[in-house]
C-alpha cells in the first residue's frame, strides 16, 4: 500500500505539491491523473526518495523508501527522468541495475521476455525507439519483481499496440495482488484499467474516488464520464492561468 | 556495498570511454617517455643514473590527467545520462554510491597507472638498449618514481569521481579542473613556489620525483593528494543529503 500524507513541495516561491494526501491500495491499479505540471511527477518523486519534501511523508508499506531493505524487490518505478548511456545495450542496462539490487542474473532474461525486448537486448539503447526505451524502463521496473509498482507517464512513446499491451500488464499486476499507482493524462487510459482514481491540480488534490463509486446503474463508469469529471474539476484554474 | 560496487565496475566495463581512456593513457605515456629519453639524451644527461632516470620516468604521471577525467565521468556521467535517477532507485543512501563510485575510481586508477608504468618501463628498457644504454631494473629510483605513478593514478581517480559526486555537470567538471591544473596553478607558482607546491598538480609531480622543480617529499605529497580527496567527499556527502537527484 502507498500511503501520501501531508506531503508539501516548494520550489522558490511556488507550492508545486502542496499539502496532498491519498493512498493507493493493495491489489489495486490507482490512476493519478492532473493537467501537465500539476505536482504528478513531483509527488511520486518524493514517493521513491529521489526529492525531499519540505512537509509531509510519504510511505510504502508503512516505511519511507530510503528505510525500504531491498527497494528493487518492494518497489518498481519507471520515471521519465530515466536516461540509458546510449552506448551500453539493453542487456547491460539490465545486468547493472541487478547486479546493484543483488538480484539473480536470470532474471535479467526473464524480464527482458516479458516486456518483449528480448531480440534488442545486445543493440546499443543509442538505437532504441521511444517505445523500445519505456518497454525496458518497464523491464528495469519489474527485475525486482516488486509487489508495489509506480510508474509515471508509462505509456509515453508506445504505439497503440503497446498500449494495449500495457493496460493488460497492469491489470495483470493488480490481479495478482500487486499494488499499481500510476500517473497519466490520457483519460482514456485510465478509465480502462484504474480501480482507483486521485486528480491533482495546482499542487492540491481535487478529488479521490473508487473507480466503482462513478459507476452508473449498470455497473460500468459511462465513457467519457471522466473527461466530466476532470473538466469540471481541473479547468476553470488552467484556464485562468492560460 | 559489496554488490554495488560490482555495478559500478560493471558499469565502468560496459563504457567505451573507459578504454578509449586507457588506451590514450598508455600511448601518451609511451611518447611522453620517448620524449623525455631525446631530450635527456641530447642534454647530455647520463641515462643511466639516479637524475637520469628521474629525467626519463617522471613523465609517466602524464597518464594521471586521463584517470582525472574518467573519475569526473564515473560520477558526473550519470547525470548527464540520466542514469542517476536509476542507480539512487537501487541505492537510496546517496552516501553509499559516493563511497562506492570513489572505491572504484581509485582502483581503476592503480590499474592505469600499473599500465602506464609497465608502458614506461618496457619504452624505456628498449630504447636504452637501442642507445647502447642499460635500463637499471634494480634502481629503487626507477621503482620509487613507478610506484608514485601509480599513486598519482588512483588519487587522481578519486580526485576525480569526488569532485563529479560534487558537481553533477561533467562539462563543469572536467574543464574546472584542466583549468585548475594548467592554469591556476601555474599562475599560482608564478607567484609563490612555497605555496604552489601544495597544489595537486604540482603534489602528483612530486610524487614521480620530477626533478624540475623543489617540490614536497613523496610522501607528503601523498598524504595531501589525500586529504584533498577526504574533504571533497565530505563536502559531497553533506551537500548531497540535502539535494534532490
Amino acid at each position: 500500500m502507498i500511503e501520501i500524507e501531508k506531503v508539501t513541495k516548494i520550489f522558490g516561491s511556488t507550492r508545486v505539491v502542496d499539502g496532498v494526501s491519498f493512498t493507493a491500495p493493495v491489489g489495486a491499479v490507482t490512476g493519478f491523473l492532473g493537467p501537465n505540471g500539476a505536482g504528478k511527477t513531483s509527488t511520486l518523486r518524493i514517493l521513491l526518495g529521489l526529492s525531499n519534501p519540505n512537509e509531509g511523508v510519504a510511505l510504502i508499506d508503512g516505511v519511507k523508501y530510503e528505510e525500504l531493505d531491498s527497494p528493487r524487490r518492494s518497489v518498481g518505478a519507471v520515471l521519465d527522468s530515466m536516461g540509458y548511456h546510449p552506448g551500453r545495450s539493453g542487456v547491460d542496462h539490465l545486468r547493472i541495475i541487478a547486479k546493484s539490487a543483488g538480484i539473480q542474473r536470470q532474471r535479467v532474461g526473464e524480464v527482458l521476455e516479458i516486456v518483449e525486448l528480448t531480440d534488442a537486448a545486445d543493440r546499443s539503447v543509442g538505437g532504441y525507439s521511444q517505445g523500445m526505451r519505456q518497454r525496458l524502463a518497464l523491464a528495469t521496473a519489474l527485475l525486482g519483481d516488486p509487489p508495489v509498482l509506480v510508474l509515471d507517464e508509462p505509456s509515453n512513446g508506445l504505439d497503440p499496440a503497446g498500449m494495449a499491451w500495457l493496460r493488460n500488464l497492469i491489470a495483470g499486476w493488480a490481479k495478482q495482488g500487486r499494488t499499481v499507482l500510476f500517473s497519466s493524462h490520457i483519460l482514456n487510459e485510465v478509465e480502462m484499467v484504474a480501480d482507483h482514481l486521485v486528480i491533482i491540480d495546482h499542487g492540491k488534490i481535487v478529488c479521490e474516488t473508487s473507480m466503482s463509486a462513478l459507476a452508473g446503474s449498470d455497473g460500468k463508469v459511462a465513457s467519457g464520464r471522466i473527461e466530466e469529471i476532470f473538466f469540471e474539476l481541473t479547468s476553470p484554474r488552467t484556464r485562468a492561468r492560460s | 556495498m559489496r554488490d554495488l560496487i560490482a555495478a559500478e565496475y560493471l558499469k565502468l566495463r560496459t563504457t567505451k570511454t573507459t578504454w578509449a581512456l586507457l588506451v590514450a593513457t598508455i600511448v601518451t605515456t609511451g611518447l611522453a617517455v620517448v620524449g623525455a629519453i631525446l631530450v635527456a639524451s641530447n642534454s647530455k644527461i647520463n641515462l643511466e643514473s639516479a637524475h637520469g632516470i628521474r629525467e626519463v620516468l617522471h613523465v609517466t604521471a602524464s597518464g594521471g590527467i586521463y584517470m582525472l577525467v574518467l573519475g569526473v565521468i564515473i560520477s558526473a556521467g550519470e547525470y548527464r545520462q540520466r542514469t542517476a535517477t536509476d542507480t539512487f532507485l537501487s541505492t537510496p543512501q546517496r552516501w553509499k554510491v559516493i563511497v562506492s563510485k570513489l572505491i572504484v575510481a581509485t582502483s581503476t586508477g592503480v590499474v592505469f597507472g600499473a599500465l602506464s608504468a609497465g608502458t614506461a618501463m618496457a619504452v624505456a628498457n628498449h630504447l636504452y638498449s637501442a642507445k647502447g644504454d642499460t635500463f637499471p631494473l634494480g634502481s629503487s629510483m626507477a621503482w620509487t618514481i613507478l610506484g608514485g605513478a601509480v599513486l598519482a593514478a588512483a588519487l587522481f581517480g578519486a580526485l576525480g569521481a569526488a569532485t563529479g559526486s560534487l558537481i553533477r555537470n561533467q562539462v563543469t567538471a572536467i574543464v574546472g579542473w584542466l583549468t585548475w591544473l594548467f592554469v591556476i596553478e601555474n599562475i599560482v607558482l608564478g607567484f609563490s613556489a612555497t605555496l604552489g607546491r601544495w597544489l595537486p598538480s604540482a603534489l602528483s609531480r612530486a610524487l614521480v620525483r620530477d626533478p624540475n622543480a623543489h617540490l614536497l617529499p613523496q610522501s607528503t605529497a601523498a598524504i595531501v593528494l589525500v586529504i584533498y580527496g577526504v574533504v571533497i567527499v565530505l563536502i559531497a556527502v553533506l551537500t548531497e543529503r540535502r539535494r534532490d537527484a
